[in-house]
């Protein structure tokens, strides 16, 4: 199961951050195996290179460690929260390397596509339901507003950076991120639901 | 109304996290007063939620769970040693195969990555010393082996020990590895455990350096490197500040390979192996897979 954060196991989240908190280092084992590889693909989704997606993880979880007091969970799900901070460790990073490390990057994501073919399709395929159904929701924006969602989301950029870098007016950015961002309420809207009712 | 307008039209780019500082207080003073944007805000909220999904699940590299936990942990207790799980596993290495991939670096279609061709005679002659010397480092090896595998197990917690058992190690390295000398007079300058340059990679080498009547010359093994794919090869370097030198290509099988150079001491501090697209390159191209900082050999 990819996603790692079911909703039944929300409260189990919640828990386990309350141990955290309390210094709890096996809660800590618990929370990382059952997000380990959903934080790991995201993280390389951003920085595009396993040796730096394993530094987000474990920056993520030295935070966690010592933070895990900051999690409220009222404001919502674990999963966001940890997504979030996984975001910023990943793009602060992807400004802080170089541009060598992003050329050599290529190659590592390459070989990493390769290695993953070792693990079970029917893990892949059950529970991952909805990573799918996001992702189709995904390829069905035009190609002009899946770049602008992943610059902005994934690479970091600001509204201003992207309009600088692709030379499009910020108008134009500004309509295409909200057109995308419709779209994708519109598919993903009974996903939510779902999610809720879970919940 | 206006004003009120334009804050609504950032929410989108405001849940994206696409807002300049400015840009972003604004709206978080906008915010409070219109519910509207409120509203939009939670559902727009689920939605980027979903977008790390969109990111294909991948394997994570082998050991990250110790290495992750072993830092968070280990950075409680203040003990600041990032090779404390990557547990000293030092295993045999088949000479045999080590001198297959030595001719095999040697192939026609590799030249240009001199493993200085023009040294072959020379490396002939040194060759059955090479091979003693290659015995005895496997012989020691084993024994790290062995050794290193017991220490795996005390790995969890014992992060102070095991730094210290490092350094054992490296002494004992030294020690049998010296113990090998006398019988042809070669003086094994250094001998240096190459650690791994990304925490994906679980390989192992040791460069040794040995000083004798011929020159100075460099032995490079190394296991459990990632399997080569198309025309990839392994390329050896020797570093002096920031400028590598090619010091030879080798294709490993099964993982293993191993590499003998001879070059003019005292020129470089570091030693590095790379994962390169093609056996051509005069630069590094590729991935550092296993490197360690030498000393001057002067």
């Amino acid at each position: 199961m990819e996603r790692g954060p079911r909703m039944s196991e929300s409260i189990d989240d919640k828990l386990l951050m309350r141990r955290i908190a309390d210094k709890d280092a096996q809660a800590l084992e618990q929370l990382y195996d059952r997000y380990e590889r959903v934080v790991y693909s995201f993280a390389f989704r951003i920085v595009n290179d396993a040796m730096a997606a394993e530094e987000v993880v474990q920056e993520l979880f030295m935070r966690i460690w010592n933070h895990a007091e900051r999690y409220d969970d009222v404001q919502g799900k674990l999963s966001t929260w940890m997504f979030s901070i996984t975001r910023n460790i990943g793009i602060d990073l992807l400004r802080k390397k170089s541009s060598r490390m992003q050329a050599a990057s290529v190659e590592n994501e390459v070989l990493v596509a390769v290695a993953d073919t070792s693990k079970g399709t029917a893990e892949i395929v059950e529970g991952n339901w909805e990573g799918k159904r996001v992702k189709e929701a995904v390829d069905g924006l035009t190609a002009e507003q899946k770049t602008v969602i992943e610059s902005i989301y994934f690479q970091g950029l600001t509204q201003q950076e992207v309009s600088d870098r692709y030379q499009i007016p910020l108008g134009t950015v500004k309509s295409r991120i909200r057109l995308a961002m419709k779209q994708l309420q519109r598919h993903l809207a009974d996903v939510g639901r779902r999610e809720r009712i879970h919940e | 109304m206006n004003n009120h307008l334009e804050d609504c039209e950032l929410v989108e780019l405001y849940v994206l996290d696409a807002l300049s500082p400015d840009e972003k207080s604004a709206f978080e003073a906008h915010l409070p007063f219109c519910e509207a944007c409120q509203e939009s805000l939670e559902q727009l909220k689920e939605i980027v939620d979903m977008l790390p999904l969109t990111a294909a699940p991948l394997e994570p590299p082998v050991g990250m769970k110790k290495r992750v936990l072993g830092h968070v942990f280990a950075d409680n207790q203040t003990i600041n040693d990032k090779e404390v799980y990557a547990a000293p596993t030092v295993d045999a290495l088949d000479p045999m195969s080590a001198e297959q991939e030595y001719y095999s670096a040697q192939e026609p279609n590799h030249k240009t990555n001199i493993i200085a061709m023009s040294d072959i005679s020379d490396t002939r002659r040194s060759l059955s010393r090479w091979r003693m010397l290659a015995a005895g480092l496997t012989a020691a090896s084993v024994i790290l082996g062995v050794y290193s595998l017991e220490l795996k197990h005390d790995v969890n917690g014992y992060e102070g020990q095991l730094s210290a058992s490092d350094q054992q190690i490296r002494s004992l390295k030294n020690e049998l590895v010296a113990s090998n000398n006398p019988a042809e007079g070669l003086q094994v300058n250094e001998a240096v455990k190459l650690s791994p340059q990304a925490k994906d990679i679980i390989a192992q080498g040791l460069a040794t350096v040995v000083i004798d009547k011929q020159g100075t010359h460099l032995l490079v093994q190394a296991e459990n490197l990632p399997a080569l794919k198309g025309n990839q090869a392994y390329q050896v370097w020797l570093i002096k500040g920031n400028e590598p030198s090619n010091a030879g290509t080798f294709l490993s099988r099964d993982g293993t390979g191993a590499l003998y150079y001879k070059f003019t001491p005292g020129q470089y501090d570091t030693i590095a192996i790379t994962l390169e697209p093609d056996a051509r390159g005069s630069k590094p191209r590729g991935r550092m897979i296993l490197a360690a900082p030498i000393q001057p050999t002067t």
